[in-house]
């Protein structure tokens, strides 16, 4: 897989903080956006890049923590590492449980902060992969046969063919064609590869009805 | 009587010389009806008649050569005396007069009598007296003279009048009640005083006269001069002339105005004593002297339920229960006989028997009077069955109060005017420990340590001199000192009552160790909130403050890794680090800007200026944290000294400073345990004008780096510190031109002092130097 450059988002409602953290991002070769806002942030256009959030917990408007869930709600599923200016246990129990990378006191220790953004683009990474995986896996999916599609969730369930075929009402021999063809075209190799694919998918069991 | 005296001229002429003729004289002389003496110039009857005789009712030689005098009535001795020797001066000439004499029975007669001297010879001179009764014609005269002058001087209107109606007499009397004068009434119509309205009446009387009747007591009205009507009580007799028939009429007019008022005023008087009896509210009861009820008023009606008809005429003792009916008997019998009066006067509390059969207290007054020469009662009765019932309820009232006072949880003490115990309650007993017993009598000092004993005495003088109350109202804080000699807090509250016209105190006394004791806990509870509050306000500001610094520290230090970043490897990006640097400065100067902020900020309140004495705060300070400096077991001295000078300063501020020194002397000690943990606080001069706070501890103490730092702001060498207190506080001490530093104590621990100058001149001085400084 290619790697795209990373871009983190920096926002704190102080400028110079703003400034500094970016510099620093910037100084160790990250792509770097900064808004004074949340509201600043959520209106811009962004390069869809891997990435993570920088937000200062304190902010103006709507606090750290509603915003984490805001974004959460807006379909943008960046990772978000909390900087504040003074610790608070509950708070940043709560930041991390709503899956925040980490929570960080001002002033910050550069290596934490890098360490924290380097881990929440790492994040950020693995979910687009996994994203890219399953919309792949999607794509083939939805190019089986409605036949092919049944046989395929049910051989993902690990059922052997004769049971596929007294429980579809098929031949044996019919699950057997039906079985390699969509292996094939799911570009499966083996038995443990299906039950993986249907698993991405969200079809392994029972849910082949609602396909 | 003419003829009389020319008898005797006759027989005074006769006899010298008719001598011969002497019997025949005699004769006559004897037999002369009139009386005739002869006598001789000395007055010695000589002769006299028989009848002359027998008429004063001697014999005639019972008389002969007797005085003549003798026979003159005492009083007209003289008078004759001197008629006689007139009578012997001139001889020959007749003489008369009016004499009385006496009878030899004493009666006495009125005697007309005619003398003539005449020579008996020639040398002896004789007096012929012939006699004659005048007695009828005297006394007749006389009569009508006294019935004029009883008429003139009668205080009655005597009036006569012709049957036509005309006056003809008015007396004095009639003036006196009319006003007219007899001149003015005399030949007046009757009518003139006679009301118009009265007319009629005059005619009828005048008819009834006519038939010759009398009008007696007859009572009406007439006018007086001056128009007043006049009542008269009128009694009019016919006058009869010679002829037999009625020609007029008399009148005796009585003013019976007076008698007429006095009347009117019994009437009303009897009316009034009437209603007042009738309607007394009080029973009235009358009765004689053997217990006869004579009346019996309509409010003795109604207490005894027996009609008046039914009483009157009864013995009163009907109407008293046993044993009073008995004695009744003996009361009145033994007032009749020795005058004692036991049952006279008022306010008997006896008891009254209705007619059913109950009884009833009744107050009764008996007074005695007199009516007819006998003794009548009059008895007033009131009914005190609801006096009574005042009294009882006065009574439970009584016994109420004293349940009250006896159970009372708070002690109660009752003290005269000169401070002696009356009353001392079971609390007080349990109070102060002794029995009431011991302490009535006694002086309520006995209950107080000085200087209460002392003051007390004073007290009481004072109020009752001035009436100033000092000691009277509520909710003194005094000491009160037991049998013990333990001594108590307790709240009193004295009232003042007056009891037969004195003052007495009554105290109640409530122990307030308890309420001490929970006034402590109270205490320390709001001691740990002042503290908490502090702490969390602190904890606030220091939160606050450490975002405004933390914020350009972040910027700071990010921009300097960043910085670093830009210049490591082959190619270091001077640019970028250049602009890391700029960003460094910037944040380092933004940083500077902070701290400059908050001491404007502890600066900028401007501390208030009032005089005070700080040993004053200290002394509050320590009272707030009292219990906290208890709780960690820390004994604690305070050594303030009395020649501390006022300082100006900003009271709060100051205890504040104090407050956290104490504070922080107070939680160095927290972790020193088994050493001792010793606070001392004390106060001193300093210089000429200053004064010198000083609180020392014997905590952990500090090092000498940490005596360097700790005024710095967010430096704490304790877990939990914020690294605040001690910079504002040296600010604090600052704004009001004083110095606070630290130094080690010995064994250990630390000491913490601060200088405050009493001058204001001064401090405004220290006060420019100490905002140059703040400035630069």
């Amino acid at each position: 897989m290619t790697e795209e450059q990373p871009v983190v988002f920096v926002i704190d409602d102080d400028g110079m903080v703003r400034d500094a953290v970016k510099d620093l991002l910037r100084s160790v070769g990250l792509s770097v956006e900064s808004f004074g806002s949340a509201q600043d942030f959520l209106q811009s256009k962004r390069s869809d890049a891997p990435g993570c959030i920088v937000l200062d917990v304190r902010l103006p408007g709507a606090s750290g923590l509603e915003f984490q869930r805001t974004l959460v709600e807006s379909g943008i599923p960046l990772p978000v590492i909390f900087i504040s200016g003074h610790g608070d246990i509950s708070m940043s129990v709560r930041a991390i449980k709503s899956g925040a990378i980490e929570f960080l006191t001002k002033p910050l220790r550069e290596q934490e902060l890098l360490d924290a953004v380097q881990a929440g683009i790492e994040r950020d990474r693995a979910r687009r992969r996994q994203a890219k995986l399953i919309a792949e896996l999607q794509e083939r999916f939805n190019s089986l046969t409605s036949r092919e599609r049944e046989v395929f969730v049910l051989v993902g369930t690990g059922r052997p063919n004769k049971l596929i075929a007294h429980q579809l009402e098929l031949s044996e021999m019919t699950v057997k064609v039906h079985r390699s063809q969509a292996l094939r075209k799911m570009r499966a190799k083996s038995l443990v590869e299906v039950v993986r694919m249907a698993d991405h998918l969200g079809v392994s069991t029972g849910k082949s009805e609602a396909i | 009587m003419k003829r009389a005296n020319t008898d005797a001229e006759d027989c005074s002429h006769a006899a010298p010389e008719l001598h011969g003729n002497e019997r025949q004289w005699r004769e006559v002389f004897e037999h002369n009806p009139a009386t005739c003496f002869m006598v001789d110039a000395s007055g010695i009857v000589l002769s006299v008649n028989a009848f002359g005789a027998s008429q004063l009712g001697y014999a005639a030689s019972e008389l002969v050569g007797q005085s003549v005098l003798k026979l003159v009535f005492e009083d007209d001795k003289e008078f004759v005396l001197r008629k006689m020797s007139l009578c012997l001066e001139t001889p020959e000439r007749s003489n008369s007069w009016e004499v009385r004499k006496r009878r030899k029975d004493g009666t006495m007669l009125w005697i007309r009598e005619n003398a003539r001297a005449m020579w008996w010879s020639r040398n002896q001179l004789i007096m012929l007296i012939a006699c004659e009764d005048i007695s009828e014609r005297h006394w007749g005269a006389m009569e009508s003279a006294q019935l004029a002058a009883l008429v003139s001087s009668s205080d009655d209107a005597i009036i006569s009048k012709t049957l036509d109606g005309t006056i003809t007499s008015w007396n004095a009397g009639a003036t006196n009640i009319l006003g007219y004068q007899a001149d003015e009434m005399i030949g007046q119509p009757i009518t003139r005083i006679i009301p118009p309205e009265l007319h009629q009446e005059e005619k009828q009387i005048l008819v009834r006269l006519q038939r010759g009747e009398r009008i007696q007591h007859y009572e009406t009205i007439r006018l007086a001069k001056d128009g007043r009507p006049v009542d008269i009580s009128l009694t009019v007799s016919p006058l009869f002339n010679q002829s037999g028939k009625v020609a007029g009429a008399s009148k005796v007019a009585r003013d019976i105005t007076e008698r007429k008022l006095a009347q009117q005023a019994l009437r009303e008087t009897t009316a009034r004593l009437r209603t007042v009896t009738e309607t007394a509210v009080d029973g009235v009861i009358l009765i004689d002297a053997r217990g006869v009820v004579l009346m019996f008023n309509p409010a003795c009606e109604k207490l005894f339920g027996y009609s008046a008809d039914t009483v009157i005429g009864e013995n009163v003792k009907m109407l008293m229960p046993q044993p009073y009916r008995h004695e009744h008997d003996r009361y009145i019998t033994n007032y009749r006989d020795t005058r004692d009066p036991k049952i006279i006067g008022s306010g008997r509390e006896v008891i009254g028997l209705r007619k059913d059969g109950s009884t009833f207290p009744m107050d009764l007054s008996v007074g005695e009077a007199r009516q007819d020469g006998e003794s009548i009662f009059v008895g007033i009765i009131r009914d005190i069955t609801k006096r009574n019932l005042a009294e009882q309820a006065l009574r439970e009232t009584a016994a109420r109060l004293r349940t009250v006072t006896e159970t009372a949880v708070d002690g109660v003490i009752l003290i005269d005017a000169r401070g002696v115990v009356l009353m001392f309650n079971p609390a007080c007993e349990k109070l102060f420990g002794y029995s009431a017993d011991t302490v009535i009598g006694e002086n309520v000092k006995m209950l107080m340590p000085q200087p209460y004993r002392h003051e007390h005495d004073r007290y009481i003088t004072n109020y009752r001199d001035t009436r100033d109350p000092k000691i009277i109202g509520s909710g003194r804080e005094v000491i009160g000192l037991r049998k013990d000699g333990s001594t108590f807090p307790m709240d009193l509250s004295v009232g003042e009552a007056r009891q037969d016209g004195e003052s007495i105190f009554v105290g109640i006394i409530r122990d307030l160790t308890s309420r001490k004791r929970t006034e402590a806990e109270l205490e320390q509870a709001r001691a740990e909130l002042v503290r908490v509050a502090r702490v969390t306000a602190l904890g606030e500001l220091t939160a606050a403050i450490a975002h405004e610094v933390n914020q350009p520290l972040t910027g700071l230090v990010s921009s300097g890794n960043a910085c670093l970043r830009w210049l490591a490897g082959d190619a270091p990006n001077l640019k970028a680090a250049r602009g890391s640097v700029e960003r460094m400065i910037s944040a380092g100067s933004r940083a500077g800007e902070v701290i400059r902020r908050i001491r404007a900020l502890v600066a900028k309140a401007p501390p208030l200026r009032d005089q005070l004495n700080i040993n004053d705060a200290i002394t509050e300070v320590i009272a707030l944290i009292r219990g906290e400096i208890q709780r960690n077991r820390i004994s604690l001295r305070t050594k303030l000294s009395t020649d501390v000078p006022l300082v100006l300063g900003d009271r709060i501020q100051l205890q504040q400073v104090i407050l956290n020194l104490i504070l922080n002397a107070v939680e160095a000690m927290s972790d020193v345990s088994p050493q001792p943990r010793e606070l001392s606080v004390s106060s001193a001069k300093d210089g000429p004008n200053g004064a010198l706070v000083s609180v020392r501890d014997s905590g952990t103490g500090l090092d000498g780096a940490a005596l360097d730092r700790i005024f710095e702001a967010f430096y704490t060498t304790k877990a939990h510190g914020m690294g605040i207190g001690l910079a504002v506080s040296r600010t604090i001490i600052q704004a009001h031109g004083g110095r606070l530093w630290a130094a080690p104590n010995v064994p250990q621990g630390a000491i913490f002092q601060f200088t405050l100058p009493a001058d204001g001149e001064e401090l405004s001085s220290l006060e420019r130097m100490q905002s140059a400084s703040a400035v630069a």
